[in-house]
């Protein structure tokens, strides 16, 4: 059952420029570090210093934004091919288990952003080898290439279940751009505020992801549920 | 004709969900600027806390909120006519498409001068909260405030040309995001970051020595003017022109 709802989202998905944009997120990012690079090339990597964790870290500072904008996109776009079609009542009207639709959508979801750090990931160990910064700490690139999307899930569940919930999707779209901002403030913002997760949670710095990443992952699952709970006591207009 | 317009944009506004936005990012403003406390930073006497305060404040709302920002009024401009068919029914109507793309896009104008009004309200309320006895720095604040809003008028133009075209909601706020990303990166060169233009708004808002609001004159006139000119000239021919299907 599950397989046939992921099969007919993934049929509505390809028309759609979603995966294009999952895939140009990541690749963009890396691409404008790596003009950066090029350019200042001898301010940045001097021999002797930890260029990892400066690279580690600028690629974090553009990663962040990119994947919480990237997260209200994707999510907005799920749902608001849905809303825009007049496709809901439809949906809902068939013999399909309302938590099992909302949870594909959480799945495809999940999915593309995976796909989008696997690409970060790959992407972030290509640039420094052909920067010449050796050698590859596999372990911090693996941690940044896929840690801020594990610790964003709870931003996920949420951006999604606005989108659903609500069918204009510019609030959807707003809260998400406010979001973004808070990420970045995240300094002076009290840490349990699922919005600071995934800047805390950079390669750079190992010695504070666990904590973010553990209730990242445990929040966002929890909230998914609870997402797919409500969806299926809503009402449809 | 101009005049009726307006008043028809104005009918369509004023209910809508713009205003929304519009309180949202000073709101934003006010809340990281009162957050900041704890940070007690080694200040030298005699500094100015309004002329340090401010940079902290406006960086991050200038970087990248103020330029999605546009792109979200221009796309919550276009909704009206998008979900209901609303294109085809302007278009019979005896209304030049000219004066109507200049309606909209005086209105996103207006829509983000009001913003930085209430932004500049917002850096007002942080500096009395905190209690700073410094002599208010009017010259540099509303050369950045205004610095911003001129700044930011060939985004919005570009985002009208978009959102008006296409349907969908979320593919013109990709395209700004896709192009506001890099500016957090770009504004640490040198020879591109005063000629970014998604990055003048941080360049107009954060005080410099230049004369023409905070930015090289190079710039100014070249990517602010000049690219202004340019996509309102474009964007408002395409419009004209096209065939409308929805």
């Amino acid at each position: 059952m599950i397989g046939r709802i992921l099969y007919s989202d993934g049929l509505k998905l390809k028309r759609t420029f979603l995966v294009l944009l999952a895939v140009l997120g990541p690749c963009g990012v890396i691409t404008v570090n790596g003009i950066r690079y090029a350019m200042q090339y001898p301010k940045l990597v001097i021999t002797g210093d930890d260029n990892w964790g400066r690279l580690l870290g600028n690629v974090h500072l553009l990663l962040v934004p990119t994947l919480l904008l990237g997260i209200t996109l994707i999510a907005s776009l799920l749902a608001g091919m849905e809303h825009q079609g007049h496709t809901w009542e439809l949906l809902l009207a068939l013999p399909v288990s309302k938590m099992k639709l909302y949870l594909g959508k959480c799945a495809w979801l999940t999915g593309l952003l995976t796909g989008s750090s696997i690409i970060a990931a790959a992407g972030i160990a290509l640039l420094g080898y052909f920067l010449g910064i050796e050698p590859i700490p596999w372990s911090k690139v693996l941690m940044e290439g896929f840690d801020p999307f594990l610790a964003a899930l709870p931003i996920l569940a949420i951006q999604l279940y606005i989108s659903v919930m609500v069918a204009n999707q510019a609030i959807a779209i707003t809260f998400g751009v406010v979001g973004v901002i808070l990420s970045m403030s995240y300094h002076g913002l009290p840490h349990w505020l699922p919005w600071v997760y995934p800047m805390w949670t950079t390669g750079a710095d190992p010695s504070n992801v666990v904590p973010y990443l553990g209730t990242g992952v445990v929040l966002g699952i929890v909230l998914f549920l609870l997402g797919a709970a409500f969806f299926e006591k809503k009402e449809v207009k | 004709m101009l005049n009726r317009v307006l008043i028809s944009e104005w009918i369509k506004v004023r209910k809508s969900l713009i205003w929304v936005p519009v309180l949202v990012g000073p709101a934003l403003a006010i809340g990281t600027g009162l957050l900041d406390v704890s940070n007690n930073h080694e200040l030298k006497p005699g500094t100015n806390l309004w002329e340090w305060m401010y940079p902290m404040l406006v960086s991050f709302y200038s970087l990248i909120f103020l330029p999605l920002l546009s792109g979200i009024f221009a796309s919550l401009l276009c909704r009206f006519e998008h979900t209901a068919g609303g294109w085809k029914q302007l278009h019979c109507l005896p209304i030049s498409r000219t004066f109507l793309y200049f309606a909209k896009l005086l209105y996103l104008i207006v829509f983000i001068g009001v913003t930085q009004v209430l932004l500049l309200a917002a850096i007002l309320v942080v500096g009395f909260s905190r209690q700073i006895d410094d002599p208010i720095p009017w010259a540099l604040l509303v050369k950045g405030i205004a610095g911003g809003w001129i700044a930011s008028i060939p985004l919005a133009a570009l985002q009208l040309s978009i959102s008006a075209v296409w349907k969908s909601f979320a593919a013109p706020f990709a395209i700004n995001a896709i192009f506001t990303i890099p500016t957090i990166a770009v504004i640490n060169s040198e020879t591109y970051g005063p000629y970014y233009p998604w990055a003048e708004p941080f360049n107009a808002m954060i005080p410099s020595g230049y004369g023409t609001f905070n930015m090289l004159p190079g710039a100014f006139y070249s990517v602010i003017v000049g690219g202004s000119l340019l996509i309102i000239g474009l964007g408002c021919w395409y419009f004209a022109r096209r065939d409308v299907h929805s």
